[in-house]
Order: structure tokens, then sequence, then C-alpha cells
């Protein structure tokens, strides 16, 4: 019985040294992961991300652009983002392994609504980034249909507002 | 008084006697090795394993982090000690303890029907797929980590080496 307890005594040991030596290792690093992750770990099936999400089509989105009460908002990499982005939207490009909180998004309520695009089939990613948006606590979120290319010849490079 | 009752079965001699401590040493280096190397690719990203921990959903958000950090250099440090047999015991306890968890994990998984990658030998994206045979690899080894444990001779290990070096600096403990 003494015997086990010390092996059971060792085995502690070892492991607490062993689980010391992985946090040193771990500070040493440039990117060292944080004791606690900033962010929950979950991981949403594509299909489960409001698909439903409400939308608007071109036709009725045009006349919100430039009234300044709407935020559209640019689902697509940043790149896409600064090769051609409609006037005053900002960029929030789709990530599922880092998803939108709310504190991304803490004064996003005081517009009227969120107009979300992209330019990719079925507006995949802005129906994902919608989701997102609305998981995190925003209420009035729509996503623009057909995507930028339903906006034709609206579009024009514009200053833009990175806020990720 | 003898120390018989210390022993175990396999401690008596078999007819063929080198069996055991044969069969103890390739176990202790073939586990060794599995989990120097399943270490590796956890200690270079630990950022991916954090994931491939949350695939299985079994763990708190609050622990994912923590044990992606710990977890490898646990392994990394019972692989290295068993391969140089010291503490040999110790470190197959916290080998067949970790094995143990994996299979209720990987078992856990599959029960759920949770298609995710198991993250034993590799993270992330590259990842292998979790299959029946994952589970049954870790029971073999697990086997082979109790038959060490129980039947550890210290062959060709540190600790047969400290205790020959403390039974000569102190024979008349071990006369007795």
């Amino acid at each position: 019985m003494g015997k086990l307890l010390g092996t059971l005594g060792q085995a502690a040991l070892i492991s607490v040294l062993a689980g010391g030596i992985g946090l040193l290792i771990n500070l040493t690093r440039t990117e060292a992961l944080p004791w606690v992750a900033p962010f929950p770990y979950r991981v949403d099936c594509p299909e489960k991300l409001d698909p439903g999400a409400p939308t608007i089509d071109a036709r009725h989105a045009l006349p919100l652009l430039r009234t300044g009460r709407y935020l559209w908002v640019d689902a697509r990499p940043s790149e896409d983002f600064a090769r051609d982005a409609l006037p005053g939207a900002r960029s929030l490009p789709l990530s599922i392994t880092t998803p939108v909180t709310a504190a991304d998004i803490s004064d996003w309520k005081r517009f009227d609504a969120v107009i979300v695009y992209c330019d990719s089939p079925g507006e995949g990613l802005a129906r994902l980034l919608a989701g997102q948006l609305r998981a995190a606590g925003l209420t009035r979120v729509k996503v623009l249909l057909g995507g930028l290319a339903a906006l034709g010849h609206q579009r024009e490079p514009a200053g833009k507002s990175d806020v990720k | 008084m003898s120390n018989s009752a210390d022993r175990t079965d396999c401690s008596r001699k078999p007819p063929l006697g080198w069996i055991h401590p044969a069969l103890t040493l390739l176990f202790r280096v073939t586990l060794a090795l599995i989990f120097i190397i399943a270490a590796w690719p956890k200690l270079r990203d630990p950022k991916a394993f954090a994931w491939s921990i949350s695939y299985y959903r079994l763990v708190p958000d609050a622990l994912i982090n923590i044990s992606a950090i710990t977890l490898p250099a646990i392994e990394l440090v019972t692989g290295l000690l068993l391969l140089i047999g010291l503490k040999t015991r110790a470190c197959l306890l916290v080998v067949n303890g970790l094995l143990v968890i994996f299979i209720a994990a990987i078992a856990s998984a599959m029960v759920r029907g949770l298609d995710i990658g198991c993250g034993c030998f590799s993270v992330g994206t590259a990842a292998t797929a979790m299959t029946t045979s994952t589970l049954l690899w870790d029971v073999v080894w697990l086997a082979m980590g109790i038959y060490a444990m129980v039947c550890d001779r210290q062959l060709i290990s540190l600790d047969r080496w400290f205790g020959s070096r403390d039974r000569r600096r102190t024979p008349s403990r071990t006369s007795r």
C-alpha cells in the first residue's frame, strides 16, 4: 500500500513538473497561448449559422447607402475589401474560428440596421457573418441579396475603416 | 521478512525467464516513442491542439488552453523518462492514466457520432480522422502499459542503475 502511494505521489509530481515545463515553454513562444481562451471554443456548422437571415435586395438597399443610418459591413477577406469597397463600409472578414464577439460590435446598435454583403455565391460569407452578428447580440442584421454584383455600377472605391 | 508479498505473478520465474523482462522493455520503449512522437506536433502548434481538444466537447472552454499547453509537455516528459527508464512505474502510471482518458474521450466522441479528427499524432487540419482502429490502438497501448507497470524488471534503465548503486552504498540494509 505504501509502495503504491509512493508511486502515485511520484506520478503526481512528474505530471505537475511536466505541466510546469509546458507553461514555461508556452511563455517563451512569440505567440503564447493564453491560459484561458479569450473566446468560446465553438464551431457551428455553416448551415446552422442563420440560414434564414433577413435579406434586402439591391433595389431597396441602394437608397440606404448614403443615409448614414445603416452600417454596411463587408464580410470578404481584408485584401478584397482593400481592392474595392463600398463607400463608408466597414471590413469584418468572416472568421469561423474566431467568431465576432459582443465587444467587437459594441457601438453598432446605434445604426438602424446592419447590412452585410460579400461577393460569394448565395451570399455565403455574408450569411455566415450575419449569423455571428446575431449570435453576438445584434438583432437588426440584413444580408444583401446578390452581393456586390447586384449593386453593379454603384460600386466605387472608397475610404475604408477596418474594424478587425 | 521476505519481500515476496510485494512480488506479482510475473515475478516468478517462468520456463522462459527472459520473456517478461524483454517484453516489458519492448513495451516501455514502444510507449515512450509513441508518447514522444505524439507530443511533438502538439508542442509545435498548441493553438491547433486546443481546437482539437475543443472538438471533443468534453472539456470546459476555460480549461481547453491550459490542457493544450500542459498535456503535450506531460506526454513528452513521461515519454523521455520512460525511454531512459527513470521513475518507470510512476511514468507508466501517468501514461496509463492518460490512455484511459484518451480511450474514454474517443469512445464518447464515437458514441455521440462526432465526425472529428483524433488529435493524437497530428492536430488542426492535418488531424487524422477518428476511426475504430484509433480506439483499438489506444486499448492495445493501455494493455502494454499495464503489463509493463505490473511486470517492470527495470531492464536497461536508470532505475536499475540507481538501485544497484544505492545497494552498494548501503550493504547493511539490503543484506537483511
